[in-house]
């Protein structure tokens, strides 16, 4: 039996993905044995960390999946955002997942999920002003330092917004990048989520991003909760992306030069070929548009 | 609000039930934004996240559990016991143990005086599933021991291994609930099962224990060496071989390799 601290026979490659194949798919039990029979054609794969803590049939998966994929780890429990230091013990198991497998890219959220010693399993919302931008300077630069390299933060999804915000949110997000070196994971249906629940202009967002720092992209479906004559959006992760977010997505990568694309889905998982729908049609926006940029050259 | 006492009245108002949410958000007035839909409304949709999250993850660590009693049942016991309980780590593979003592001291089982160790076993096959894989010590490793200094060595259990005993029928319930058998398990005579749940590779397994071999097991948990857990299991069970329990051991890669 294999020891988990010890690294899988193969050597990984800690390459990001090539720019002709960016587009990458959320790893999830269900889909291993599949993809392990199939080898399907994907640029990479990415995991919550939190789920390969611990050892057994999860991790064994994983070694094999990435013999062949570059992968990423997508955490969700840093709790970067929470007002107290990010968990050593949490930092300590994080470390040696990115020791044995050697993601491309480290990230987590800009939220916060645990307060003391309770943790709540969700990425909470935090006000955007200059006591959460000290708070999570010192978590996330916690982090780098533990690590050894640059992570990235997701924009949130967010459900409710406080009166004290100083900024906007992608300012919010610019200044973060500035002031730790950490870079951007824009997720374009958070950001469609928190303009409808907000009543914020998506496109206003997307440009006031600062585009140096992003360094991959989210993609995922959402879910209407009717509440009286209104609705909120929740980013449930449960059905394929809506029109209005790959159009969004679509006007995101013009000012990107391929990024890094995910396709996330974490319930009511449907067949593997779905995912791999989702991914193909992320692709072909990509490469429409560098036929597009080409032909303008 | 500055940002910790923020984050602690929010975590208080997400541990509590439901119906408290509409009591307890005004202590957010000035904090949020009140606009077309109201604050509790929003805070109801992070409540329903956070425990219905917590709830569902209970729900797959227990899948015997709620075969024998049903989500309508189960789960509001689920929420009572994260309000209680709420998860010390952001790894959820360490929560939900405990769950067996909240359901013995639950009124709602009063009637139900086995689901408590239906849930022990549980939690010991999903500790087994997570559990480091840590290396088993082998026959090699044993013989490799000097025999004067065998009795003065430590055996200790590697982390997938757990060992239970109950009253009641824990194999026959188990085949019951996967499907594997229609009949209804005796819960009224005393069972006197013991068994061993442990990760072999990939795979969780259950084996039913005999006395000696149960008791020698407790008493190299509990005892300093190998030589005083023979001497207390033989107080007990004088006929008891130890050279089969360890050659049956050691296939069962039990022990942790020192």
């Amino acid at each position: 039996m294999a020891d988990s601290t010890q690294k899988p026979n193969q050597p990984f490659s800690s390459d990001p993905p090539v720019l002709d194949h960016p587009v990458g798919l959320g790893l999830r039990a269900p889909h291993y044995k599949e993809i392990l029979e199939t080898k399907p054609e994907i640029g990479w794969f990415e995991v919550h960390p939190e789920n390969y803590f611990g050892g057994g049939e999860h991790r064994h998966y994983l070694g094999k999946i990435r013999e062949d994929y570059p992968l990423s780890l997508h955490a969700v429990g840093l709790s970067l955002g929470a007002d107290q230091p990010v968990d050593e013990a949490h930092l300590r198991q994080f470390k040696e997942l990115i020791d044995i497998y050697e993601p491309f890219m480290v990230s987590d959220h800009v939220s916060w999920s645990a307060s003391g010693n309770a943790h709540l399993n969700d990425l909470l919302p935090l006000p955007y002003n200059q006591e959460t931008l000290k708070r999570l300077k010192s978590n996330i630069e916690q982090t780098q330092d533990y690590f050894g390299r640059q992570i990235i933060v997701e924009n949130p999804s967010t459900y409710i917004a406080f009166e004290g915000n100083e900024m906007p949110e992608y300012e919010f997000m610019n200044e973060l990048a500035k002031v730790t070196g950490c870079g951007v994971l824009l997720d374009v249906n958070n950001i469609y989520v928190q303009s409808h629940n907000h009543g914020l202009d998506p496109y206003e967002y997307i440009d006031g991003v600062d585009k140096k720092s992003v360094f991959e992209i989210h993609l995922a479906g959402h879910t209407k909760k009717e509440i009286g004559d209104h609705s909120l959006l929740i980013d449930t992760h449960n059905q394929q992306v809506c029109d209005p977010v790959w159009d969004l997505y679509a006007y995101t990568i013009k000012q990107l030069d391929r990024p890094a694309t995910l396709i996330e889905w974490d319930q009511d998982f449907p067949p593997f070929k779905t995912l791999m729908s989702e991914a193909r049609q992320a692709l072909a926006i990509l490469d429409a548009h560098k036929e597009e940029r080409h032909a303008a050259e | 609000m500055p940002l910790n006492e923020f984050q602690k009245k929010f975590k208080d108002t997400m541990f509590q039930p439901l119906s408290k949410i509409e009591d307890t958000a005004p202590q957010f007035n000035g904090t949020f934004v009140q606009d077309h839909i109201s604050v509790a409304e929003r805070l109801k949709i992070y409540h329903n996240n956070v425990l219905g999250s917590l709830a569902k993850n209970i729900l797959a660590t227990y899948p015997m559990l709620e075969a024998l009693v049903g989500e309508n049942f189960l789960k509001p016991l689920a929420r009572e016991f994260i309000i209680q309980n709420p998860p010390q780590s952001a790894c959820l593979h360490y929560y939900g143990e405990g769950f067996d003592t909240f359901l013995k001291n639950h009124k709602a089982t009063k009637n139900l005086p086995y689901l408590p160790d239906v849930a022990k076993m549980e939690w010991a096959m999903h500790k087994a599933y997570h559990a480091i894989d840590d290396r088993p010590l082998t026959g090699e490793d044993l013989s490799a021991i000097a025999p004067d200094v065998l009795p003065e060595t430590s055996l200790t259990l590697r982390a997938s291994v757990s060992f239970l005993s109950s009253p009641y029928p824990l194999e026959a319930i188990r085949k019951m609930c996967l499907g594997q058998s229609t009949d209804t398990p005796d819960m009224e005579k005393d069972h006197k099962t013991k068994l061993m749940i442990w990760r072999q590779d990939l795979e969780v397994n259950i084996l039913p224990l005999g006395a000696d071999e149960f008791t020698m097991l407790d008493n190299i948990v509990n005892q300093k060496t190998l030589g005083e857990a023979l001497e207390k299991t033989l107080q007990s069970h004088p006929d008891f071989n130890i050279a089969e329990f360890l050659t049956k051991q050691i296939n069962l890669e039990t022990f942790l390799r020192i």
